[in-house]
């Protein structure tokens, strides 16, 4: 996807030490929103909903929701089938 | 003389005086008559298998990771460990508690409790699932097992699957009304078009079951329909205004204009 209009957010549940060591150890690239103190209870996985863990969301290039489940080659085809379309409409317009 | 034969008798029959046995005598039990004091001596049962259960996978994680670390590693087996705990020695101890406190409302926890801890046993499990859709349905306490309608099927057999379900939606009780609809709506709330009248008509159930619902089962109602309503597929998702690892604000609005992958994780 290097190139393409896409991009990984995180929402991290952990401790920021625990969740700093674990993106360092596993050379992660994307950013992360921290979920707070109360971990998997803190206001952005509340407000969302999410009570299982992983939960992936992807959303268009306007943040429509198009998927959101626990399946990430589900969520992965999705993304790349929108990310086709966006590039595709962007290849159009030029 | 004669006294002492009578004296041993009676010091052999306190035990049995002081403390209550099964019915058939194998093992003692809580007090009879306080079903509270039996719950909280089958959850500290439970909680000592779980804490073994604990020990015994962090022992075999760590001969995993020996093994791992070993250049040799590769050829020692590794024990696979369980799951989970196997909770199949307190299976019978609830049956006798159950049983205990038969026809009565002190029994549905422990009904439960073998319906929600008794697999693999399956004839326990379905004993106690048939004893509550007979006798306890309009229980309040068997709502907690809403959660499992969808998987009864699989873990006990497709018909008391089935029936529980009907049961369940049935119920006189609210709580348990509007946590099995909860779950036979669970689809539709989640993945149907907002617009559709499949949706509508799965709210206005759901919303009409949890008015006379407690506080609890109405705010899991409210959440799900929310949470569908504002961030389920189809819709335009609220922002998020956060910090990151480091502390600095960012949106998520920050990256429109690209296709977003938001995961929410853990390092656990």
């Amino acid at each position: 996807m290097t190139g393409k209009p896409f991009v990984l957010i995180g929402v991290n549940s952990d401790p920021v030490d625990r969740a700093k060591k674990a993106v360092a150890e596993n050379e992660l690239q994307w950013r992360n929103f921290w979920a707070g103190p109360q971990a998997t209870r803190g206001p952005i996985p509340t407000a969302w909903g999410v009570t299982g863990w992983p939960t992936i969301v992807v959303l268009d290039a306007d943040m429509r929701i198009h998927y959101r489940g626990h399946d990430g080659n589900k969520a992965t085809k999705v993304a790349e089938a929108l990310v086709e379309k966006l590039v595709a409409g962007q290849e159009g317009k030029q | 003389m004669r006294l002492i034969p009578v004296f041993t008798l009676a010091l052999l029959a306190m035990p049995a005086l002081a403390q209550d046995v099964t019915q058939d005598g194998a093992e003692p039990q809580a007090p009879r008559h306080d079903p509270a004091a039996a719950m909280r001596d089958l959850r500290n049962e439970q909680q000592q298998i779980y804490a073994k259960w604990r020990e015994e996978v962090q022992a075999i994680q760590k001969q995993m990771k020996e093994a791992a670390e070993d250049p040799e590693g590769g050829k020692k087996p590794v024990k696979a460990f369980p799951m989970r705990p196997d909770l199949s020695p307190l299976v019978g101890k609830a049956q006798n508690y159950a049983k205990t406190f038969a026809n009565s409302e002190d029994a549905v926890p422990f009904l439960v409790w073998i319906v929600q801890n008794g697999s693999p046993n399956k004839d326990a499990m379905r004993d106690a699932l048939e004893t509550i859709l007979e006798t306890h349905a309009n229980s309040s306490g068997v709502a907690a097992l809403a959660p499992m309608l969808p998987y009864l099927g699989r873990m006990i057999s497709a018909d008391i699957g089935d029936r529980a379900m009907d049961v369940f939606v049935a119920s006189s009780n609210a709580d348990v009304r509007a946590s099995a609809l909860l779950v036979r709506h669970g689809t539709t709330i989640d993945s149907a078009p907002l617009e559709s009248p499949k949706y509508a008509a799965a709210k206005q159930e759901l919303l009409e079951a949890a008015k006379e619902a407690s506080e609890a089962v109405r705010k899991k109602v409210d959440t799900a329909i929310n949470v569908r309503e504002h961030y389920g597929v189809g819709v335009i998702a609220k922002d998020i205004i956060g910090t990151d690892l480091d502390g600095e604000e960012f949106k998520l609005s920050d990256y429109k204009g690209r296709v977003i992958f938001l995961d929410f994780w853990g390092d656990w």
